[in-house]
Order: C-alpha cells, then structure tokens, then sequence
C-alpha cells in the first residue's frame, strides 16, 4: 500500500509539474494540463467533477456518461406511488456543463489501458487521464435466488433500485394489485445502496393503498436480516400508522421501549419477517408470484425483489472489485488498492463504516477532490472528513425521520463518530413533521450541490 | 513633541498594525485553508455548494458571520437551541474545526436571494 | 402537547399534510378588516410560560434563535413583535393565507400544530422578551420612514411601524432589530405579490414603488447592527 502510494506520487509529481509549466505559459487547457476523466455522472462521479473544478479551475475535467440526462435514484420509491413523475427525478447536465466547464462524453465506458493510462467507450473514443475517476453506482446480482436468474423473470420481477423505467414498471404492477392484495417487498443483505430505503418503499406502499381506501392490502417484508438503518425509529412509526406488529426476535428496543407498543390482533398492513424468523427467501416463481422462504410460502399480487448488489458492472470489468463484489480503496484519497492512478467512490467503493447512499457519495466525491488536487500538485492528501445524513419517510409523507452520522479516518478506517444518530424514542409529532420537510429541502438542496 | 514620547508612541502604533495583521491573515489563512473546506464541504448536502441556497428550509451559510456561526453550532450541541438533526451533528466537531468552518463559509459574500 | 399528539396519531387516513400544504389558491380566504378584528376579538389569553415551552417543544429556536431573538440573517426576529402580530402570522400560516416559499412552508407545516390557545401562547411569550436593539435606531432616520414619499404616495415607515420601529397599535411588524436579509426578501416577496397576507394591502401597495436601494438602505437602518462584519466582499 504504502510503496504503492509513493510511487503514484512520484509519477504524478513530474505530471503536475509539467502542467504547471504549461499553466505559466498562459493556455487555460495546455496540452499537459492535468486531465481527470471521470467514469459515471451520478452523485459521485459528477459531484466530484462540480467540486474538482471549482478548487482547481485549471484541471481539465471529463465524465463520460452513458445517459444524457441523469435520472436520480435518491427519493425514487416517490415514483412508484405516483408522487412524483419521471421528470421530476430527471435532472440535466447543463450546468455542469456551461458553468463549471466540465467536459462531456456520452458514451458507454467498455474498457481500460491502465498501462496508457486510456479509458475507451464504445462508441471508439479513446481518453488519456492522469488520473481516473470511478463512480459507476452498482449492479444487481441474481446468482443467489433460485428462480430468478432468467430475463423472463427479471423482467416480471423488476427491483427499481437504479431508477429509469423499472419505475414505472413497478407504478403499473402497484395500481394492478386487486384490492385486499398483497405486495411482497425482498430487501438485500448488506452492504446495499440505501439501507433505509426498502422499508420507506413499504411504507410508501402501505400508505398508498390507505390513500386509495383499500383497508386489507399489505405489504409483507422478507429480510434476510435482522435489522435496518433507521429501524428503531421505523418500526415504531409502522406499530403507530399501519397496525404493524413487532417482531418478537427485534434487539433493538429496551424492554419499556417495548410495551409502549400496539399489539393488534391480526398482521397489519406492514408484515415484517426477518431472518431470525425465516424471512430468508430461498426460491421465487416470477410466473405464479409466490415467494417461498424459510417461515413458508407467500402468494403476492406484485414482488419487489431487490436483489444483493455488487459495485456497478464497468468497475468489476476493469477489476477494480475484491471478493466481495465492491472496490477496496485508501480511504483516505479513495485510491483503488489494486490499480494505481484510479479512484473510486460511491456506492461501488468500501468506504469504512459510510453506507452506500447519495449523501456518502457526494461527501467522498468532494474529499476525493481536495486530495487530487493535492497530489497532482505533488503535495501530501490532508486529513479527512465525510458526513452522512439521510432521510426517510415512515409511509405518510409528514412522518419523517433521519440518521446523521460524521465519520473520521482512523487507522486507516472510516470510522463513525458516536453520537446519537436517530431522532430520539420519545420524539414528538414536530420533530417528524419538520424531518419530513427536511428531506423534500433535502431533495432540492443536494441536487444543487451536485448539478448546479 | 517629545522624542522619546514619539518613540514609545510610533512603537505602539506599529505593534497595534502589526498585531492586527496578523490577526486578519490567520482568519484569511483559516478561510482559505484545505482543511477548512474539507470540514465545510460536508455541510453543502443540505446548505448549498459553499453555503449558497436560494429558496429552501434550510439555512444558507454563505456570508454568515463567524460568531453566529460558532454560537449556533454551540448551542446546537449542548442543547440550549433545540434542533432535529444539528444537535447530533454539532456535536462531531471540536472548537478549532467549528471556528474553522465558520472562517470557510464568512469569507463568502451572500448573494441577495438569501 | 398531548392533546396534539393524540390528534395526529389519530389523523391516519386524513389528506396529508404536503397535500394540504398545496392548497388551492382560491380556497385560501383572505382577511377583511372585518374578519380580522373578529379574530382579534376572539384571541385567547395568551400564558406567556406555556409558550416559552412550545417555543422548544415545537424547535423555533432551531431558526429563530434560543428565545427568538433571531442570531441570524436570515429568519426573522421574533422577539419584540406584538401579540397581534404573532398571532395573525401563524394563524396566516395555518390557513394558507402566508405560503410565500419553500422557507414560509415550513411554517405552514408547524402551524398545522397550532390551536388558538398554543398560538396566543407563543405571541405572548415573543412579547415578552428583550426587544431587540436597545440602544435604539441609528440617527438621522432616512425620510422614507419619517415623512415618506408623497410624490409616489408612500406613506412614512414609522406611521405604521412607529417612530422606533417598535410596531404599530395593531398587527404591524416590529421593524427594529429585523435582521438585513429577511428585510430585503420580504420587502421583494411584497413587491413582487408573492406575500400578500396584509390585511390592508398596505405593505404590498408601499413596496411596489421602492428601489432596490432604498430597500437596502431601510434594511440597513432597521437592523440596528454594524453591516461591515456581517457581509465580507470577498469574490465568489
Ligand atoms: C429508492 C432509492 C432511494 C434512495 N434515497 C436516498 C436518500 O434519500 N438519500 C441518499 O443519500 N441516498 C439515497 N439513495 C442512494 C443514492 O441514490 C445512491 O447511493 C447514489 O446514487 C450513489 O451514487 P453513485 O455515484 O455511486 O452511483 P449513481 O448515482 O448510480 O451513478 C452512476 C452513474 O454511472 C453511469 N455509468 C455506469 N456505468 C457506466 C459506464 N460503463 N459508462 C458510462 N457511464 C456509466 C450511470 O449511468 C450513472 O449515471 C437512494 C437510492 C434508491 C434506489
């Protein structure tokens, strides 16, 4: 690692000087100018490139992306309740673009030449880099799930967790659910993009068949885990909104925490089976609509499976991946440990105790921006710092709820703070409400940050 | 006038400029500083790209003064200004990183939508 | 604070509040001088100490400052506003009557919360603090805020806001010690008729005329602090 490091430092040292030189000679992007292409405009990839040019204006900067606009995945459950249309979550490249003087390239990335230093696209174009970054977001691994690793059944069971028109799949399988139906929802096991995100789009689910008067319909949760970011402020929403029992296996109350609890007769409107309790989902028949896990066999009306994730499938191609799927990096300037020169982060990175979300991309994307500029200047990366701070919605959209974490490097790690990071047990009714305004603010301001 | 008095005086006068200075170069030093913007950046996903936001429920830090900056992370983090989601955060971060921060976002001018 | 819980917990299948929130313009009723005296008329007693605890309960403090004394540019000063005042705003709020933005809708959102009683609570308590600026306005006054300008038909500033700014008899806004941003965008949103909660369409009638400096030159005057530590001219 070390010596690797060195290395890259060394070479880049010579780079930066050399772009220097041409900087003095008085050309904006002079043939050495240093070049950073950027694979993916997503959270990650075009944060980086906003916040790149804006602390060195003299770098040139290129994403190649393979979509023309970007479709965000953040807050893109709100779609499938009909809340929110496809252009809402759209988003242009423009500004990036003719304010910030990033360079554009769309294209699909298909390959690299890390001896050249050469990224290529399918469409034939060839781009030298001093230095390369990843943010390819992830790709979906069906291997696991007996029954689903066909393209007929992964085009009725669709997971829309990488936004675009699996979305919209999911809005007409939702109105199509018959009164009194049921919707099976299958999250991933970690680490997975967003870990609150499967039990808001329950919510979501659940409140909206309220909205259209539907009294019986549920939604079942099957969890090959135990527990969720947010659950403990989740869970109790769900036992307060959607008749929603508590698992007899859940650790994460105290036992006063607990009798404060409903308990109904029957299931509510929000079943969840975790895996202590069988919720382990063993084989699926996309044709017949029945999930069969380790507590028996449920029959839906419409599956939302969102299957394990892996780092996006350009960064396993490169073999920027270890074992687990995901892209080991330094993760102090989120320098792949395998190839040097290239960096990666968002979703498709191991990043220490950060989650996988939108929020931890674009906190990496502008610590990965402030190191590379240092070392194409020669100088050593300065310390970090990364936050995260999620939203989520319990189902109804003026119940809200967060997690806020800051995280430090140690020994090399990214590693939490502690400190309470959940609206408290207690929390009253305007502590929700003003965290469900908070997250729309959110929407809008993050978006900002990255694409204005 | 005196000699010596001009002497002691000039003497004075000089330090004073001299003190004040340095005072104005560390605050610029702090504002322009890596480690600032490192710190401040994590704030921008709700406050805006250097604490610009236009129309919003959040607030816009641009251009805040350093004391009320320091003031309100302060309180956020002991409690005496009850918040949702600042308590927990204002907590992370020492007193130099506060004041840090607060150098990074005054040294902006606000812009008139704020 | 009970009693709300209760009635949100209760709210289940009720329209949410974002939809709520997007109310259609005409099912908003604007005041009449009439209707408003009624409302005053049927204000509650307001206890000042129960709305000091809401002030909490409900995270004023979190945008207005620790008793509403506003330690920042861009909300505004709650401190030193009459109950009146308090009062008609959030009751504005909670019927519609004041959405002007993004940031109003977060008032509209905490007003939903609000009985009567809570919010002549609250309006007693900003009463009852320290009015912001105690050493008083700078001096001169500019003419606008003493005289006016009768060739455009704007009445002086003070005629309403009195002569220190201190808020008029009735619902008028306490004008000294409001912080310099909230001035300028409020000022804007009356000009351009996005807020147009004034019972008496004055404010909107004043502001259309006004120039852009001379709105800056009131904020500037009327938020009683030294403008230089505030806006470094630093380039962007
Ligand atoms: C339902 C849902 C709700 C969410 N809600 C939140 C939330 O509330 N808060 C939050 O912080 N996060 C949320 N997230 C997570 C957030 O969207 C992701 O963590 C974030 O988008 C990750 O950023 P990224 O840059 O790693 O990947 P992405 O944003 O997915 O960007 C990857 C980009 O790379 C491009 N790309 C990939 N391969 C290639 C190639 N070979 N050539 C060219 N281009 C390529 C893609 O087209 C894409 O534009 C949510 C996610 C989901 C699914």
């Amino acid at each position: 690692m070390d010596t690797m490091n060195r290395r890259n430092f060394l070479k880049l040292t010579t780079a930066a000087t050399a772009a220097a030189a041409s900087f003095s000679a008085g050309t904006a992007f002079a043939k050495d100018a240093a070049h950073v292409v950027v694979i993916g405009g997503g959270v990650g990839g075009a944060t980086f490139a906003k916040y790149m040019k804006m602390y060195s204006p003299e770098t040139k900067v290129t994403i190649v992306e393979k979509n023309k606009e970007y479709q965000r995945p953040y807050g893109s459950s709100e779609v499938v309740v009909g809340r929110l249309d496809m252009k809402d979550i759209t988003i242009s490249y423009d500004a990036l673009k003719n304010k910030h003087g990033v360079n554009f390239v769309f294209d699909t990335v298909t390959g690299v030449d890390y001896d050249t230093r050469e990224v290529k696209t399918a469409g034939g174009t060839t781009l030298k880099y001093d230095r390369l970054l990843v943010s390819p977001g992830v790709s979906f691994d069906y291997s696991q799930i007996p029954g689903m690793d066909s393209p007929e059944a992964q085009s009725k069971i669709v997971h829309g967790w990488d936004a675009g028109d699996q979305l919209l799949t999911l809005q007409k399988q939702l109105e199509a659910v018959p009164v009194d139906g049921t919707v099976v929802l299958i999250p991933p096991p970690n680490p997975y993009r967003c870990p609150p995100g499967p039990y808001e789009r329950s919510g979501l689910i659940a409140q909206w068949f309220i909205n259209r008067g539907d009294k019986n319909a549920k939604v079942i949760i099957l969890d090959p885990k135990n527990g969720f970011t947010v659950d403990v402020t989740m869970l109790q929403a769900w036992n307060r909104l959607y008749e929603f029992n508590l698992p007899e296996s859940f650790k994460g109350y105290t036992a006063e925490e607990r009798a404060t609890f409903k308990k109904y007769d029957k299931p509510g409107k929000i079943q969840w089976i975790p895996a202590a309790e069988g919720g382990r989902v063993v084989k699926i028949d996309a044709d017949n609509k029945t999930v069969e896990c380790e507590a028996g066999v449920f029959k839906a009306d419409m599956i939302n499976l969102i299957p394990p994730l892996k780092a996006g499938k350009i960064a396993l191609d490169m073999g920027l991946a270890d074992k687990s799927g995901w892209c080991p990096v330094d993760q102090k300037t989120f320098e792949s440990t395998i190839h040097p020169n290239v960096h990666v982060i968002g979703d498709a990175c191991i990043a220490g105790q950060m989650p996988k979300s939108g929020y931890a991309a674009n906190s990496q994307a502008k610590v990965a921006a402030l190191q590379i500029k240092a070392l194409l200047a020669g100088q050593e990366p300065i310390e970090p710092a990364y936050q995260n701070t999620c939203y989520a919605l319990a189902g109804r959209d003026d119940y809200g709820m967060f997690v806020a974490d800051f995280f430090r490097l140690k020994n090399g790690v990214i590693t939490r703070d502690e400190f309470a990071r959940y609206l408290p047990f207690n929390a009253s009714d305007a502590q929700y409400r003003l965290s469900a305004v908070y997250l729309h603010a959110w929407m809008n301001s993050f978006t900002q940050d990255i694409f204005s | 006038m005196n000699y010596s008095l001009t002497g002691i005086l000039g003497a004075a006068l000089g330090l004073a400029f001299l003190s004040q200075t340095a005072v104005a170069e560390t605050a610029n030093d702090l504002a322009q500083s890596p480690r600032s913007a490192m710190l401040a950046q994590t704030c921008a996903g709700c406050h805006g790209t250097q604490g610009y936001l236009q129309n919003s429920a959040f607030m816009p830090l641009a251009g805040m003064p350093t004391t009320q900056f320091v003031t309100a992370m302060k309180s956020f983090a002991n409690g005496s200004r009850p918040s949702t989601v600042m308590g927990p955060l204002a907590k992370a971060f020492s007193e130099d990183e506060i004041k840090a921060m607060a150098a990074y976002f005054a040294q902006f001018p606000k812009n008139e939508a704020q | 604070m009970k009693k709300i819980t209760l009635a949100f917990l209760l709210s289940l299948g009720s329209a949410s509040l974002a939809a709520a929130a997007e109310q259609n313009a005409q099912d908003i009723v604007h005041w009449t001088p009439t209707t408003w005296a009624e409302a005053q008329r049927d204000m509650p007693k307001g206890n000042a100490a129960a709305g000091e605890k809401l002030h909490s309960t409900l995270f004023c403090a979190s945008c207005h400052g620790a008793k509403g004394e506003s330690t920042t540019n861009n909300w505004p000063s709650l401190t030193g506003q009459s109950v009146a005042y308090t009062y008609k705003q959030l009751l504005d709020y909670k019927n519609h009557v004041r959405n002007e933005d993004d940031r109003s809708h977060l008032m509209v959102v905490v007003a939903q919360m609000l009985s009567k009683q809570d919010m002549a609570d609250l309006a007693a308590f900003y009463a009852d603090q320290p009015k912001p600026c105690p050493n008083g306005l700078p001096k001169p006054a500019p003419s606008l805020v003493t005289v006016g300008d009768p060739k455009r038909l704007i009445t002086p500033c003070a005629a309403c806001h009195g002569a220190n700014g201190q808020g008029g008899v009735n619902e008028t806004t306490a004008l000294r010690g409001m912080p310099r941003d909230y001035f300028i965008r409020t000022m804007n949103m009356f000009r351009e008729g996005h807020r147009n909660n004034d019972t008496f369409k004055g404010m909107s009638q004043f502001a259309k005329p006004l120039t852009d400096q001379e709105i800056a030159m009131l904020a500037d005057y009327y938020a009683c602090t030294e403008q230089s530590s505030l806006a470094p001219q630093a380039k962007r």
